[in-house]
């Protein structure tokens, strides 16, 4: 199945009309508990992640007695992995029969494997289940980038997670959402050895010291690919940045292999994994050091992003384009 | 467009064409031996030209070559099949086997994918040899015999047959997504379509009959499938392939490229070799010292700035000399500028009055700072090359300090040491993307006069140089966790850097400098992991003396620093004896994070087992 609706919803909407199940992540970040404190108990099912690592952290018990209080069932999972995390919606059948089931998706404090995994099982299970899927992200408070990050532990897709299967005759198109760890990026394009790289960062960000630390970590990129390919994109508007995305990838499959690479922002991550879901000549990486790497503030900012995504079979898509 | 957004990648033969790779192309000395009849495992860092030289056995761009030298093009005595892979490829492979399928049938559509490749390289390559002939009634013959034997439903054209190999790729990822999507009905319906278990040589042997016949080769016609980046490849192809070096099909040869394997690749491929006889050639793509690489070098940069500047130029005049390659011999001769008022005359009068160590030797060997002219004898002469370089570099980084003090180093931001052609040509370390990388930054400061100040070449190498390691602390696999303790490849060089420093610049004038190092037969495993990571990103280069010969194991092997790290490490660019590595790390290496979330040191302890090192 591949994703044929993506809309910015609204949270307050959502709330008031209520979903048949909630999945939020239970770790260190402060804004973990910001929306399911926003939606209170208007989810009929509420499930949270709690990460295996870093369990004794001050701020993890405290969002674990939040997350007891709302009624959330707990699933223990690595952080690393996704296959105990798609679990959380694994027995939808077990929800009362409706016409479109309503899963929320928080992906703030999620890893790229848990909001990966959970959305390339929702496009699977919506083959026998409909369904309406809302991810939900909360915008921090900018901290600075860990001193030491250490290498990255993982280079590539997540194991079971590509989409993707393309002779390696043609060029890569390397398409790059920019964090602000630094020489992250470079490593990665040195990596691919990309014939063309595309650079994506957010302008506004949401806290705007971001973009400013984004392209300080990432100058000598900056000043090696050409402009035309360095895009900003807005945090708040994320059908533009899917639509320019989408377009930009229309053009390119035609001579290239597409590799998207989310160093940055979740929401750039789930845009990338809802394109790699929708065209099979993209492939979608992380650049990470590991759910063990350190842990950084997270504080709201007092935002929720939401946007409704829905799936059908790839013939019925292409029937209703034209 | 800029196509250089990587530090090197601005040449990069992946991306490129046949005729676009032989518009460049200078042949290093190893192109004459993988042009022989004759299995080769060609093997070399990142960069160092591995695809470039196996593109350039095809057809399409030894005529490009040929044109574009005006010359006849060379008649190998086989056709070269290139058979393209990259870490994307790879990746995509790999992950079939996480698609939650049964470990069976995903192996077995992982094997059709990358017979599906081959049999597309085939097909380009017979549509380049047809190229030359334009016959379309041959085409039209072949492509339906070939999509018979192939199983394909493909229109009858090496086009048709492309796009009908692409429709199967396809189908393997569709039956990859309905396993996944309706498991029940996969499980009711076990049986694979057929190609799946097509073996690739007997899918490319029956084609490349076909092809004999209907385009009349001749009788025993060779054919080389050259397959790229085999270390990234699934272990059950590498296997395969090697075990093909055993092959007694005279007809079919393998060309096989690879960075420098790990120890136990290297073992499988030994235990072959002894076997066999050595019925393979190891062509190596790295070098010991500078010396060895540099008449590439210099024809390289030579072919590039022609280009650039659309004359014929020598590099020295563009770039000048390095004053640590003056006294080089042979491609340079032997011009030692011993004479007064040379850069080395004046940096020994300044030493001998600030450096006491100095000053002793010079007294013991019977030699006249002022006259070392007068210097005639072998080994007193001998004495004066060695010096040289550590000299001048010992007075670019001490603070002159009244005798008996600790000597105080010169923190520098940027020495003019490390520029000239040499310099240019050594810190490449024959690594033609390395070197062509860093032009393409010179070439932008060439002046009027068609030269480039030594200032502006310092800055641009000693940035490179610079900007590399910080990319090696950013690639995967450039770390390793040993006692719950983090350590990393930048920490591993850093440490064997600074000893090399401490050794030649900060302590007493040495007569034969360290530079190089053998790892111990006590170094644990992660520690001989990290040095071959270092070894497949060209950070470390192994120290060979026999060229023909790559020992398997890393332990007891000879190692020095890439000189691209030089300037980083403020190191002369020649290659020095060797210290056991034991003791560059002694004390060196860096406090991390460990798991108990303290910074922890890690100690010898961690990185050799007990047991008397070397």
């Amino acid at each position: 199945m591949i994703p044929v609706e993506f809309t910015p919803v609204s949270a307050e909407q959502v709330r008031s009309e209520g979903l048949d199940l909630i999945v939020a992540a239970c770790g260190y970040e402060e804004r973990a508990v910001f929306l399911p404190n926003y939606l209170g108990n208007r989810a009929t099912r509420r499930v949270r992640l709690d990460f295996r690592e870093l369990d004794d952290h001050p701020q993890r018990l405290l969002n674990e007695e939040v997350f007891r209080r709302l009624g959330y069932e707990s699933l223990l999972c690595s952080g690393d992995d996704y296959h105990e995390a798609v679990k959380a919606v694994d027995d939808l059948s077990a929800i009362p029969d409706k016409r479109r089931l309503r899963i929320g998706i928080d992906i703030s404090s999620m890893t790229r494997a848990w909001y990966w995994g959970l959305t390339k099982r929702l496009s699977i299970v919506s083959a026998k289940v409909p369904l309406e899927v809302f991810f939900f992200y909360t915008p921090a408070r900018f901290s600075a980038p860990r001193v030491f990050a250490g290498p990255p532990k993982v280079f590539g897709p997540i194991p079971g997670l590509s989409n993707s299967l393309e002779l390696p005759d043609r060029e890569i198109s390397l398409l790059i959402g920019l964090g602000y760890e630094s020489d992250k990026a470079l490593g990665l394009v040195e990596y691919i050895d990309a014939r063309h790289t595309w650079l994506f960062y957010t302008d506004p960000a949401a806290d705007a010291r971001f973009t400013g630390a984004v392209k300080d970590a990432n100058k000598f990129l900056f000043e090696r690919v050409d402009p035309d390919n360095v895009i900003s994109y807005r945090y708040d508007d994320l059908s533009h940045t899917l639509s320019g995305l989408d377009s930009l990838i229309r053009s390119l499959v035609r001579s290239s292999r597409v590799l998207i690479a989310s160093l940055g922002p979740k929401p750039f991550g789930l845009i990338a994994y809802l394109l790699s879901l929708l065209h099979e000549e993209v492939d979608v990486w992380r650049v990470s050091g590991g759910a063990s790497a350190l842990p950084q503030k997270r504080i709201p900012l007092g935002q929720i992003m939401g946007v409704r995504v829905t799936f059908a079979e790839r013939a019925d898509a292409l029937r209703a384009m034209f | 467009m800029k196509e250089s957004s990587s530090l090197f990648s601005s040449f990069n033969a992946r991306q490129l064409t046949p005729e676009e790779v032989a518009d460049t192309f200078v042949a290093p000395a190893q192109y004459t031996d993988l042009c022989k009849a004759e299995h080769t495992l060609l093997l070399g860092p990142r960069g160092s030209g591995k695809t470039t030289l196996l593109k350039m056995l095809t057809d399409p761009a030894i005529r490009a070559w040929a044109k574009k030298t005006d010359r006849e093009p060379s008649r190998l005595p086989f056709k070269a099949v290139y058979v393209p892979a990259d870490i994307l490829w790879t990746s995509q492979l790999n992950d079939i086997a996480h698609q939650g399928l049964d470990a069976k049938r995903a192996l077995a559509l992982e094997k059709a994918a990358v017979t599906t490749n081959i049999q597309y390289s085939l097909v380009e390559t017979v549509e380049q040899v047809d190229e030359t002939r334009s016959d379309r009634q041959r085409e039209s013959v072949t492509a339906e015999q070939i999509a018979q034997e192939w199983a394909l439903d493909a229109f009858p054209s090496f086009y048709g047959l492309r796009r009908a190999l692409r429709s199967r790729l396809s189908t393997i990822r569709s039956l990859i997504a309905e396993m996944q999507h309706l498991p029940e009905q996969a499980a009711a319906h076990p049986d694979l379509p057929p190609f799946v278990t097509t073996d690739y040589w007997t899918a490319t042997s029956v084609a490349l009959e076909i092809v004999e016949n209907v385009y009349t080769f001749p009788r025993g016609q060779r054919w080389a499938f050259c397959f790229d980046e085999l270390e990234i490849s699934p272990e059950w192809l590498r296997h395969e392939l090697f075990d093909a070096f055993r092959s007694t099909n005279q007809r079919l040869l393998l060309k096989l490229s690879a960075s420098p394997l790990q120890s136990t690749e290297m073992d499988h491929v030994s235990a072959l070799a002894a076997q066999e006889a050595q019925d393979y050639r190891i062509v190596k793509l790295w070098y010991s010292g500078p010396a060895e690489a540099s008449d590439f070098c210099h024809r390289l940069t030579q072919s590039y700035l022609n280009r650039v500047l659309e004359a014929p130029v020598n590099p020295q005049d563009v770039l000048g000399r390095s004053v640590f390659a003056q006294d080089d011999e042979g491609l340079f001769g032997r011009s030692l500028g011993y004479q007064p008022g040379s850069p080395f005359w004046n940096a020994l009068q300044v030493a001998y009055d600030d450096d006491p160590s100095l000053r002793e030797l010079l007294t013991a060997w019977d030699i006249d700072p002022s006259h070392p002219r007068d210097t005639e004898e072998s080994d007193r002469d001998q004495l004066l090359r060695k010096v040289k370089p550590v000299l001048m570099l010992r007075n670019e980084f001490r603070v002159k300090r009244p005798t008996g003090r600790i000597p105080k180093i010169r923190s520098r931001k940027m020495t003019t040491l490390y520029s000239g052609a040499e310099a240019l040509y050594a810190l490449s370390d024959g690594n033609p993307r390395w070197l062509i990388g860093m032009l393409s930054d010179i070439e932008a400061r060439i002046d009027k006069h068609g030269r480039v100040s030594p200032g502006a070449q310092a800055k641009i190498l000693a940035r490179t140089s610079h900007r590399f390691k910080a990319l090696l602390g950013m690639l995967p696999q450039s770390s390793r966790t040993v006692n719950g303790k983090q350590l990393a490849l930048v920490d591993l060089l850093d440490a064997v850097g600074a000893h090399f420093f401490d050794r030649i610049v900060r302590g007493p004038f040495p007569v034969d400098p360290v530079g190089s190092f053998i790892v111990d037969t006590q170094a644990t495993d992660a520690l001989v992991e990290l040095i071959e990571a270092g070894v497949r990103q060209g950070a470390i280069v192994r120290v060979d003396a026999d060229w023909h010969v790559v020992r398997a194991q890393a332990r007891g092997s000879r190692f020095r620093l890439t000189f691209m790290l030089s300037p980083t490490y403020r190191l002369p660019l020649r290659l020095y004896d060797a210290v056991a590595l034991s003791a560059c790390l002694e004390g060196r290496l860096p406090s991390r994070p460990g798991s108990s979330k303290r910074a922890v040191e890690i100690t010898q302890g961690d990185l050799f087992e007990p047991g008397q090192q070397q």
